[in-house]
């Protein structure tokens, strides 16, 4: 049971929940799905005087499509959205396949018909699933505090430490942006866990685009082996300009890629074994994205 | 404690309404148990790995130990007691049809978990879709053959409505 008390709050406006969050700073806690806060009391690695639930806030419940100031095509979802509703929403599977596949992968079941991708991006686990894929998506995080003030910051801006990020105490996660991935792409993503439903121990994203045969953009993301998940730009690079564009060294570059990350003991799996495993899911993941999208010839 | 560390909760529990005060940090799972007197949903891990509590919330399977009994208020919440109340419900019928369960702590969950995924839109019902619906729900007995054997039949018969 939760031994340390506190105030329970269910605001039903955004406006409600930034006053509470704004009285209470430091003191207060969002409750989303629950799924990483409320076993966090339970262990009380988490003691707070307030828990503001936001789940009967209607707005921050929503998936639909609109298109950003360029035209380009993109999804938005609401911070409350369910992984189960990531999972099965056809707009979701149509716009941004990767996002739904995540889903569908992230713990169990319960876990995903409770989860939120609001609460999953602030908890910042750098080897969170959702955390993973945001940032080889290129996700806007939307948010709002206290006195209606909202921005969107880069997933890849967003992470600053293991489970911290660039979140104020009164700022609320809104919705999260993501650009639709259209025909000529292709995604993976790749995970090691010690049993189904665990965390991830090593997680990759790969989203690639190709045309007319040749390589024409890929974005790669890995979590769980530094403080944040992590874009790897250079072995992005290295695919995009391979001396030979036709037949790009995946193995190679990938491989590159893996031995220049800066890995530590896991109490799970040893930093060398860690490497091997990101070596292996990097490969895996890019030559599996680049075959989806239609492959190189 | 009492005031503002406690809360009127209300809400549906097997199809009759449920008001009770609660403290806000019980969760559900123990308010289920120890307050509604419902002891299907059992406490295994207490901490959303083993899936021994699930029950239903607005139909879906969640894990009654990792939420607050506040959090439930103004919800449905089916418990294993709620499904076929006269010991009709297809889905239990095909588990003791199957023999699947050996000290039967785990299988309310696993019955749970199963009818959400029997109720959810496209559900892949091959054995490897059923296996990944029953990942979060540990059988210490093993019976894990059994219970995807009594699934499948359940889901062949019509998706285990009764």
């Amino acid at each position: 049971m939760i031994l340390s008390p506190f105030e329970y709050h269910a605001p039903t406006t955004i406006d409600e929940a930034l006053r509470l969050l704004s009285d209470y700073g430091d003191d207060s806690r969002i409750l989303a799905g629950g799924q990483s806060l409320i076993p966090l009391l339970k262990l009380n690695l988490v003691e707070v005087g307030h828990i503001v639930d936001i789940k009967h806030i209607p707005e921050l419940s929503s998936i639909g499509l609109e298109a950003d100031p360029e035209g380009r095509e993109m999804l938005r979802v609401g911070a409350l959205t369910r992984h189960s509703d990531l999972e099965r929403s056809e707009i979701v599977r149509k716009a941004v396949p990767l996002l739904a596949e995540t889903a569908a992968g992230i713990g169990h079941q319960m876990v995903r018909n409770r989860g939120t991708i609001g609460g999953s991006l602030a908890h910042s686990d750098p080897s969170a699933d959702l955390c993973t894929a945001s940032i080889a998506l290129d996700a806007a995080i939307n948010t709002v505090s206290a006195g209606g003030k909202k921005r969107t910051v880069k997933a890849g801006e967003f992470f600053e430490g293991p489970l911290s990020n660039c979140l104020s105490a009164d700022e609320l996660i809104e919705s999260v942006t993501f650009p639709s991935t259209g025909p000529g792409s292709g995604h993976s993503i790749k995970k090691f866990t010690l049993g189904t439903g665990d965390f991830p121990i090593v997680v990759v994203c790969a989203l690639a685009t190709v045309r007319d045969g040749r390589l024409a953009a890929i974005a790669i993301s890995i979590g769980g082996v530094g403080g944040t998940p992590l874009r790897l730009k250079d072995a992005e690079q290295a695919l995009l300009s391979a001396a030979s564009p036709e037949t790009p060294d995946i193995g190679t570059i990938t491989g590159k890629a893996a031995s220049s990350l800066v890995i530590e003991d896991d109490p799970r799996v040893s930093a060398p074994y860690k490497r091997k495993l990101a070596a292996t899911l990097l490969r895996r993941s890019v030559a599996e994205a680049i075959g989806k999208a239609g492959g190189i010839s | 404690m009492s005031g503002k560390w406690k809360r009127q909760v209300s809400f549906t529990v097997n199809g009759a309404s449920q008001s009770l005060e609660a403290d806000v940090r019980d969760t559900l799972l123990d308010t289920l148990r120890d307050r509604v007197g419902l002891t299907g949903p059992k406490k295994g891990c207490d901490e959303g790995v083993c899936g021994a509590c699930s029950i239903l919330l607005d139909g879906r399977a969640v894990c009654s130990c990792s939420m607050l009994a506040v959090e439930a208020h103004g919800s449905n919440v089916v418990t294993i007691e709620g499904l076929g109340k006269d010991g009709e419900d297809r889905l239990q019928l095909s588990f003791i049809a199957h023999d699947a369960m050996q000290c039967g702590f785990c299988t309310p969950g696993q019955i749970i978990a199963a009818r959400s995924f029997l109720d959810s839109p496209g559900a892949d019902l091959t054995a490897e879709g059923i296996k990944n619906a029953l990942s979060g729900n540990i059988c210490r007995c093993g019976c894990y053959a059994n219970i995807i054997e009594a699934v499948l039949a359940a889901a062949r018969s019509g998706g285990g409505e009764p």
